[in-house]
C-alpha cells in the first residue's frame, strides 16, 4: 500500500513537470521558455535550434524519471528506503526540470541580447492611476465559504478526538484564504484605462477563485484526513487524497488559462521588458513590494527571492528535504527492527523497535490465538505494511497495544487485568514459540 | 492616466512622479477632482518604496496641484496661485532652457514656436471630474 501511495506521488510530479516544462515551449503571448521577445523572432533559426534541444533534454528528463520510479516498488518491505529513494528521485525530477528552464532561458535570453531583440522598455515600470485607485474586492468572500467550514470542522473534530497536533490539517484552508485577501499588482495593458480595468480585473478574478477553490480541496482533505480512519476508511481517505491532488493540478491550470484569457485584449498593447529580474532562473526584482508574483513558466506563483521572506520560504524546501532524509532515517529502526518475546523471572518482556510491554503471569487472563489481525485503526504508534506497534482500536477488542506483523498471519490475543495486547512473530513458527513460552 | 516611471533615468522616481502628475493635469488626463491612488497603491504598483511616494505627494500638495486624505488617496485640486516666488523661478527655468537651447544651435523662433506648440497643447480640466 505504500509503494503504492509513493507510486502515485511520483505520478503527480512527472505530469506536473510534464505540464510545466511543456508550458515553456510553447508561445505564451511574447514570452517563450520564459524570455519575452518580438513575435517576429519567435520563428527565427536560432530559437528553433534552442526549442528543439530543450525539448529533447526534458523528454529525455522525464524518460528517465518514468525509468527510475518503478524500482520504488522493489524496495516494497522497506519504508524508510523507499522514502530515501522517492526523495532522492523527486530532487532528481524537480530539480532537474528547474536546471533545464533556467539553462536554456540563459541561452535564449543571451542570443536576445546579442540580437537586439529589445521588447517595450527595460527598466520601465508604468501605472494606470484610474485602475490603481480601484480597491474593489474581484470576488465575494462567501466564495470561501467552504474552505473556512472545513477549517472549523477540522479543528473541532481535532479538539474532540483530543488530537491537538492534528490541528495543523486545519492551516492550508486558512493559508489559502489568506492568499485569497492577497493585493495583487495592477498591470498596463494599453494606453485606455477601461481597458486595463476590465483585463485586470478578469485576471484577479481568476486568481480569487483559484485560493478559494484550493481552499475548499485543502480543507476538505484536512477534515477527511481525521474523519475517515476513525470510519474504518482508509481506503476512501487515499482516494479522496488522489481525487484532491487531481482537482487542485486542474484549479492551477485553470487559473492560468484563465488569467492568460483575461490578459488577452485588443487595444495596442504597452509592453515592458523585465526579464533582468528572471535571469537568475528565479524571480529576484528588491523593487516588487509583491513576494508572490506569477510564474512565467508553469502554473502557479513563485516567490521574490529579493524579499526576506521569500529566501526563507526557498530554505524551507531545503529544510523539508532534510527533514524526510531524518525521517528515513528514523523510520529504519522499524524496517530492521523486530519484535521479541522473554521472560524475566516471573515478567513477561515485549520489546520492539521504540515500544516494549511488561506484564507478569499473574496479569494474564487468557491467551488466544487468532488466525488473523482483526481490522484495526492507530491511534499512537508505527503501522507500515509490514509492521504494527503501539496503541491502536481493534475490532471487537476497543484500545490495545499491538505488537504484530500483519502479513504473517496467526496473531495472539493476551487478554490482561485491564486491557489486551495482540502479538504475532515474523514466521508462523515464531509465533507459535512465543504462545508456548506464554502458557508456559 | 499612465504613469511611467523609468529606474534607469538621472531623475530621482519621485521627481519623475511629481513632473508626470503635472504633465497630466496639463494635458487633460488628469482633471480637476480627479482620484489618485493611495500613498500604499501607488507604491506597491509602481514597486517603489512608500516613502517615494509619500515625498512625491507631498511635493504635489505643497505646490497646490492636490489634496491628500490618509484613508481615501490623494485628489487632484487645482488651489496653486501664481505667485511671485512660482515666476521667479519659472523665469530661472526658463533662462537655463532658453541659452542651453542657443548653445546648442536652435533659432530662437524655432524655439518661440516650441514654446508656443506646448503651450497651446495644455488642456487642463478645471470642471470637477465624476468619478
Amino acid at each position: 500500500m505504500t509503494a503504492l501511495i509513493f507510486m502515485f506521488c511520483c505520478l503527480i510530479v512527472l505530469i506536473t513537470m510534464f505540464a510545466t516544462l511543456r508550458s515553456a515551449e510553447k508561445p505564451q503571448g511574447n514570452l517563450l521558455l520564459g524570455v519575452t521577445l518580438p513575435a517576429g523572432c519567435m520563428g527565427e533559426g536560432g530559437v528553433r535550434e534552442i526549442l528543439q534541444r530543450y525539448h529533447r533534454a526534458y523528454l529525455l528528463l522525464l524518460g528517465v524519471g518514468v525509468l527510475l520510479a518503478p524500482p520504488l516498488l522493489l524496495l516494497g518491505r522497506y519504508v524508510s528506503f523507499q522514502l530515501l529513494y522517492l526523495a532522492g528521485w523527486t530532487a532528481y525530477v524537480i530539480g532537474g526540470g528547474m536546471h533545464l528552464l533556467t539553462r536554456y532561458f540563459k541561452k535564449l535570453y543571451a542570443l536576445k541580447r546579442a540580437r537586439g531583440w529589445l521588447v517595450g522598455e527595460k527598466h520601465v515600470v508604468r501605472v494606470d492611476t484610474a485602475v490603481t485607485a480601484e480597491n474593489r474586492r474581484p470576488l465575494s468572500v462567501f466564495w470561501l465559504l467552504p474552505g473556512l467550514l472545513f477549517a472549523i470542522g477540522t479543528a473541532a473534530l481535532a479538539l474532540l478526538l483530543k488530537r491537538p497536533a492534528a490541528l495543523g490539517a486545519a492551516l492550508p484552508p486558512l493559508i489559502c484564504a489568506a492568499l485569497f485577501f492577497r493585493k495583487e499588482r495592477n498591470e498596463v495593458f494599453s494606453g485606455e484605462s477601461e481597458e486595463n480595468a476590465r483585463r485586470n480585473a478578469g485576471v484577479k478574478r481568476a486568481h480569487a477563485r483559484c485560493w478559494a477553490q484550493l481552499a475548499a480541496l485543502s480543507g476538505l482533505t484536512g477534515f477527511g484526513a481525521l474523519l475517515l480512519p476513525r470510519l474504518g476508511l482508509t481506503q476512501g481517505l487515499l482516494v479522496l487524497c488522489a481525487a484532491d491532488c487531481a482537482l487542485a493540478l486542474w484549479t492551477l491550470v485553470a487559473a492560468h488559462s484563465a488569467a492568460q484569457r483575461a490578459r488577452a485584449g485588443r487595444a495596442e498593447e504597452l509592453l515592458v521588458d523585465d526579464d533582468q529580474y528572471w535571469e537568475r532562473g528565479y524571480y529576484y526584482n528588491p523593487d516588487d513590494p509583491h513576494l508572490f508574483v506569477e510564474k512565467r513558466v508553469g502554473y502557479g506563483w513563485t516567490v521574490n527571492v529579493a524579499r526576506p521572506f521569500g529566501r526563507v520560504l526557498n530554505g524551507l524546501i531545503v529544510a523539508v528535504l532534510i527533514a524526510v532524509a531524518a525521517l528515513a532515517v528514523g523510520l529504519m529502526r522499524f524496517d530492521f527492527g523486530e519484535i521479541t518475546l522473554h521472560t524475566e523471572g516471573n515478567t513477561f518482556v515485549i520489546e520492539a523497535p521504540v515500544y516494549s510491554l511488561e506484564f507478569t503471569k499473574e496479569e494474564i487472563r487468557s491467551v488466544e490465538m487468532l488466525s488473523e489481525m482483526p481490522r484495526a485503526t492507530k491511534r499512537r504508534g508505527f503501522n507500515g505494511d509490514f509492521l504494527w506497534l503501539g496503541e491502536f482500536r481493534v475490532e471487537g477488542y476497543g484500545w490495545c497495544r499491538v505488537f504484530v506483523y500483519p502479513k504473517s498471519g496467526q496473531v495472539l490475543a493476551i487478554k490482561l487485568e485491564d486491557s489486551t495486547v495482540f502479538l504475532n512473530g515474523e514466521t508462523a513458527e515464531q509465533t507459535a514459540e512465543f504462545a508456548e513460552l506464554l502458557s508456559g | 492616466m499612465i504613469i511611467t516611471l523609468d529606474a534607469a533615468s538621472d531623475a530621482p522616481l519621485y521627481v519623475q512622479l511629481c513632473n508626470q502628475i503635472i504633465l497630466g493635469i496639463g494635458s487633460g488626463a488628469l482633471a480637476c477632482g480627479e482620484r489618485l491612488p493611495t500613498v500604499r497603491q501607488l507604491a506597491q504598483d509602481a514597486c517603489v518604496n512608500v516613502m517615494t511616494v509619500s515625498k512625491a505627494y507631498q511635493i504635489l500638495k505643497r505646490e497646490g496641484y492636490i489634496e491628500v486624505d490618509r484613508r481615501h488617496g490623494a485628489r487632484v485640486s487645482l488651489t496653486a496661485a501664481h505667485s511671485g516666488e512660482f515666476r521667479e523661478r519659472t523665469e530661472r527655468q526658463l533662462a537655463l532652457l532658453a541659452t542651453e537651447s542657443a548653445l546648442h544651435g536652435l533659432p530662437k523662433e524655432e524655439f518661440l514656436s516650441l514654446c508656443e506648440r506646448v503651450c497651446g497643447e495644455i488642456r487642463i480640466r478645471r470642471e470637477e471630474a465624476v468619478v
